[in-house]
């Protein structure tokens, strides 16, 4: 009890500080904010209308880093809303899925894993700093104007340092509602359909003034997330139980666009759930991980503020809070308890500031400066109780000259960390270059060619680090250096109205990395940083857009990547062999057609055989699987209202399969979605 | 006439004197028996078994079967005999009454097997309702098998029903069992509430099946092999920090502690006779693994390296002495997940051969048959 007391007064003290310095921010930000609001308007300028009649061109297929992105209107055609069915048919991404409705989905991009993808929604970064990795079936879509995967790092001249900070990002943004002659718009859907499916959701926008709105969205999912399976990998047979989920989900945004064209957002986000962890299957136990359960819940609040788009020096500024609460139960453990019962809680304190000038016509100049501190406390007995401080500065350059374009950055980041029990990890000072460099060949056809070269990190996790037993707190951050090179190109092309083709062979070398080994006993294995892999593959990417064909329009997608990725620690008893958990090859191809109000859509995945230990032996390796899913899209406008009907079948061909081994995952599933906007 | 008569008496007497002197002789006389035929009985290994524990929640848990006559390693010898995979962490085999027990943990079933033909005899299923039991090792006692599991059980099998007849609490997470003096000797761990582990080993009476005393020893007890001597060896894994493996010896005539070698580390070991092969190897350190030989009638430390050659094994994670030809097996699981190899040694230490084995080989056992059988 008296230890109880006593830490209770230390996180006070601790937390009334972190405070003051976080109030002492926000007070720095605002009187900066309202500086810049009041400057003065610039003379209006018209121009002659011009009518367009090329299809516009996609960021993608321009932009000087690689980028992949798929849009709104593709998102209500593709399968399921959650941000891990829009990027598992990217190029390059293999989605590590545990199953089931809830099952936890994280990303591996060209063989770096989850802790090296950093995932923005609307600029704030959702970071977990105790496992690294981010939960994508956490976050919706429904509201998502587009959701983009960029290799490196964004070019956008204004960006905070964090941006810089991850070997590829994942970026989900909010759309902004258009306002025609109503101030009121209202989207309101019912998604019904297998595994007990109940999610509605609701979103209200309302325009305040002439230049300011709030957003208010509320989604709701309840699953029990029941279904039959067949173990492809040992004619296992039974019913996936629990695995129920129930989840709510509430967005709130608030933007005011000032009469110089600066903008202030305050965005909220709220996240909570409760599932059943379902756990591998094992043969002849079919009560094994029969009760275990997980509980996550997620705030956080961003005041962004940025100034007029068109003037030469231009801010960003960012503040946020956040805390994440994740409560694990087994309550089936055979120790003293007779449960296993740990919560976590997360807190970050974040402010940014990001500066980008435009020098001469081709040359500008950003620099971004991120602070922010991490806390993570557990119920675990003697639990580290770790604070970490990270100050990332990065200063960039970008010069665009006829057909050349070049991007220079480097990030500094300075760590320093301290704990409540026992040793902290030392402090880390690290500078990382990067450099993208693009050649335009050809204007009509567009063809141009791309470079990059990126020196990036990752700091150990928390558990990394602090684990009971299982850390190791002298823990080195992994590095990666990323070569990538490429060609991309776009046209329009006989019946094509546009077709983009983009051809990237890439390098990667990660050290340091962190691997998990028996250091103490064959029970507890410490993680250590003793891994080397070398990975290099090809990425082929095809888009097709039709013109009007008896008034039926065609659209078309196939991506291809083959990579091998391969252990080259010294004296590795696996040396030159295929890391665990990474196909050769994957292939994504989908197509869709629309006549009038109807979109039919098919997509099919291809996933290659891999092995799920290091070793490449048949003993270890899990089948590939094509997986199939199609959609049926229906508009009915009534009135001022506008009805959809979507009616989804996935996996066609009850496909039985893991990608995980022993986690099967679902066979065939219908859902109808039912949605109203007005 | 007369004379005639006489010499016929005479030859009549000594014809009667002759007769009775010969059946005199040729009763004193032993008559010959016949012959006794000698039959050549001879046991010869034609094979032996090794259980390949696999990983935690990977279903890769195996049986591999190296034929001597042809010096072919076949692993998942059980799944091509049977159709069906053994399961998930196989942590114990022993060999007892013609039929290989398999104590497979995360399953949480032990299965029977014939040592003859690799067949399937009975998968033993180990659940409280739908609680899975988890057992860890086995040991025998006349016509029961004793299993102890993770959830503070010991159960009671009968070996000719393969039944579970009775359950019998003990301490906690037990993970160590053997049989002396018609006593079973249980390790009660503690592990799963680490770092309050358990300290004692559960004694169990044969007669009435119940657990009769406690014995106290060093934290975190856990495997336990007996000697022919009535003593049970017991490894006590500390705390994997400053508490260390030892190797402590009870008394089983008295249940006590009357031994601790406090000289060295020790992880597991088999007795064959009158040798312990104890080995050890050093996690933190990597620097290879170590087996040591004690005496164990005398419980003094012979050798401190029975490896006489320089022969080096990564990962020691099981021996077996073949009784016939005193060969001595040892596996080596290098980095627990990569698939492991069983090496020969002789009787004095040196390498004679190996063979690959599967994932994290462990426990062996031999097929020993009459020849030409």
């Amino acid at each position: 009890m008296q230890n109880n007391t006593n830490t209770l007064v230390n996180n006070k003290e601790r937390l009334s500080s972190i405070k003051k310095l976080f109030l002492f921010i926000v007070l720095v930000f605002v009187s900066v904010a309202n500086l810049y609001s009041q400057s003065k308007l610039k003379d209006t300028v018209s121009i002659k209308e011009v009518e367009v009649k090329a299809v516009k061109p996609k960021t993608e297929d321009k932009s000087l880093e690689s980028m992949q992105q798929i849009s709104r209107v593709e998102l209500d055609r593709s399968s399921g809303n959650t941000a891990d069915a829009a990027v598992k048919t990217f190029s390059g991404v293999i989605l590590k899925d545990y199953g089931g409705v809830g099952g936890i989905k994280t990303v591996m991009v060209r063989s770096l894993g989850a802790n090296h993808t950093g995932v923005f929604v609307d600029g704030v970064q959702f970071s977990d700093v105790a496992s690294g990795q981010v939960d994508l079936g956490k976050i919706s879509t429904d509201n998502a104007d587009n959701v983009s995967l960029t290799i490196g790092q964004s070019t956008q001249l204004c960006q905070p340092a964090r941006f810089f900070a991850s070997a590829n990002v994942i970026s989900i943004h909010s759309s902004d509602p258009v306002f025609d002659s109503t101030t009121f718009h209202c989207k309101t859907s019912l998604k019904s359909g297998s595994f007990g499916m109940f999610n509605p959701t609701i979103s209200l926008q309302n325009k305040i003034g002439k230049r300011s709105f709030t957003d208010v969205s509320c989604n709701y999912v309840r699953a029990n997330g029941e279904y039959r399976f067949k173990m492809p990998s040992n004619d296992t047979t039974g019913r996936r139980t629990n695995s129920d989920i129930q989840s709510l989900n509430l967005n709130a945004r608030y933007v005011s666009t000032f009469s110089d064209s600066s903008k202030l957002s305050v965005n909220l986000y709220f996240f909570n759930s409760e599932r059943g962890l379902p756990g591998a299957v094992i043969i002849g136990n079919p009560f094994a991980n029969s009760k275990q359960r997980l509980w996550n819940n997620d705030f956080f609040s961003n005041l962004q503020f940025n100034n007029n788009p068109s003037h030469r020096l231009q801010l960003l500024s960012n503040v946020k809070f956040s805390t994440n609460y994740l409560r694990y139960l087994d309550p089936e453990y055979n120790n003293i308890a007779g449960k296993i019962d740990n919560r976590y809680t997360q807190r970050e304190y974040y402010a940014s500031q990001a500066a980008s000038l435009k020098v001469i016509d081709s040359l500008h100049l950003s620099l971004a400066s991120d602070f922010f501190v991490n806390t993570l406390d557990a119920n675990l007995e003697n639990y580290a109780r770790p604070t970490r401080y990270s100050w990332l500065t990065a200063l960039s350059a970008r010069y665009g000259y006829k057909r050349l374009e070049a991007n220079g950055s480097l990030l500094a980041t300075i760590v320093r960390e301290k704990t409540e029990n026992g040793n902290a990890a030392p402090a880390r000072n690290v500078l990382t270059p990067s450099l993208l460099l693009g050649y335009r060949l050809t204007k009509s056809p567009f063809i141009k060619l791309r470079f990059l070269y990126k020196d990036v990190f990752r700091m150990p996790t928390f558990n990394d680090l602090y684990y009971t037993l299982v850390g190791n707190n002298n823990l080195k951050p992994e590095r990666a250096k990323q070569f990538n090179l490429g060609i991309s190109g776009y046209s329009h092309l006989g019946i094509f109205e546009y077709i983009s083709i983009k051809i990237d062979g890439f390098y990667n070398r990660v050290s340091d990395k962190i691997v998990a080994v028996p250091t103490k006993n064959l029970f507890v294995w410490s993680m250590t940083n003793i891994g080397q892999v070398d990975c290099r593959g090809t990425e082929l990417q095809l888009q097709v857009q039709t013109k009007k064909l008896a008034k039926i329009q065609y659209s078309a997608m196939c991506n291809y990547t083959y990579q091998e990725a391969v252990d080259v620690t010294p004296n590795s008893a696996t040396y030159n062999q295929q890391i665990a958990y990474l196909p050769f090859e994957t292939f994504t191809a989908s197509a869709s057609a629309n006549y009038k109000s109807i979109t039919l859509s098919y997509t099919s995945l291809f996933n290659g055989y891999r092995y799920v230990l290091p070793e490449n032996i048949y003993a270890n390796m899990l089948h590939g699987w094509w997986v199939s899913d199609a959609s049926l899209l229906y508009d009915l406008p009534i009135k001022k209202c506008k009805l959809r009907a979507k009616a989804e079948v996935n996996n066609i061909f009850d496909k039985q399969y893991e990608v995980i081994n022993n986690f099967p995952m679902p066979g065939r599933s219908f859902f109808v979605t039912l949605s109203m906007i007005f | 006439m007369g004379n005639m008569n006489k010499y016929l008496t005479y030859l009549l007497r000594f014809f009667v004197i002759i007769l009775l002197f010969f059946a005199i002789n040729t009763s004193c006389k032993k008559e010959p028996t016949a012959p006794r035929i000698k039959i050549d009985t001879c046991y010869q290994t034609t094979g032996m078994y090794i259980l390949n524990e696999g990983l935690f929640n990977m279903n890769n848990a195996s049986l591999t079967y190296y034929s001597f006559d042809d010096s072919l390693a076949t692993t998942d010898y059980f799944e091509s005999k049977n159709n069906k995979k053994l399961g998930d962490t196989g942590n114990d085999m022993a060999i007892y009454g013609g039929k290989i027990y398999i104590v497979v943990s995360t399953s949480s079933h032990v299965e029977v097997v014939d040592v003859k033909t690799g067949k399937g005899i009975k998968r033993i299923p180990f659940f409280d309702g739908n609680k899975p039991r988890q057992p860890r090792h086995i040991a025998f006692c006349q016509n029961k098998a004793f299993v102890c599991s993770f959830d503070g059980t010991v159960q009671v099998i009968d070996t000719t029903k393969l039944e579970i007849e009775k359950d019998i609490k003990v301490g906690r997470n037990p993970d160590g069992i053997a049989m002396a003096n018609n006593k079973i000797y249980v390790s009660n761990s503690g592990g799963l509430d680490s770092p309050n582990y358990d300290k004692t080993v559960s004694v169990i009476d044969f007669g009435t099946l119940t657990e009769i005393k406690r014995i106290a020893v060093l934290i975190n007890p856990t495997y336990a092999v007996a000697d022919k001597y009535g003593d049970v060896y017991v490894v006590s894994r500390g705390n994997y920090d400053d508490v260390k493996m030892r190797l402590q010896v009870i008394d089983s005539k008295n249940d006590s502690v009357k031994k601790t070698f406090n000289d060295f580390e020790a992880l597991n070991l088999t007795i064959v006779g009158d040798t312990a092969y104890v080995y050890y190897y050093d996690f933190a350190s990597a620097s290879g693994s170590k087996i040591m030989l004690i005496d164990a009638k005398n419980e003094t430390l012979i050798s401190n390296n029975f490896i006489t050659d320089n022969s080096k094994i990564e990962t020691v994670y099981g021996i077996a002495v073949n009784p016939l030809t005193h060969d001595v097996f040892v596996t080596d699981a290098h980095a627990f997940t990569k698939t492991g190899e069983v090496i020969c040694f002789g009787s004095n230490g040196k390498k004679k051969y190996s063979f690959k084995a599967g994932l994290n080989p462990s426990y062996m056992g031999f097929l020993n048959v009459v020849k030409g059988k």
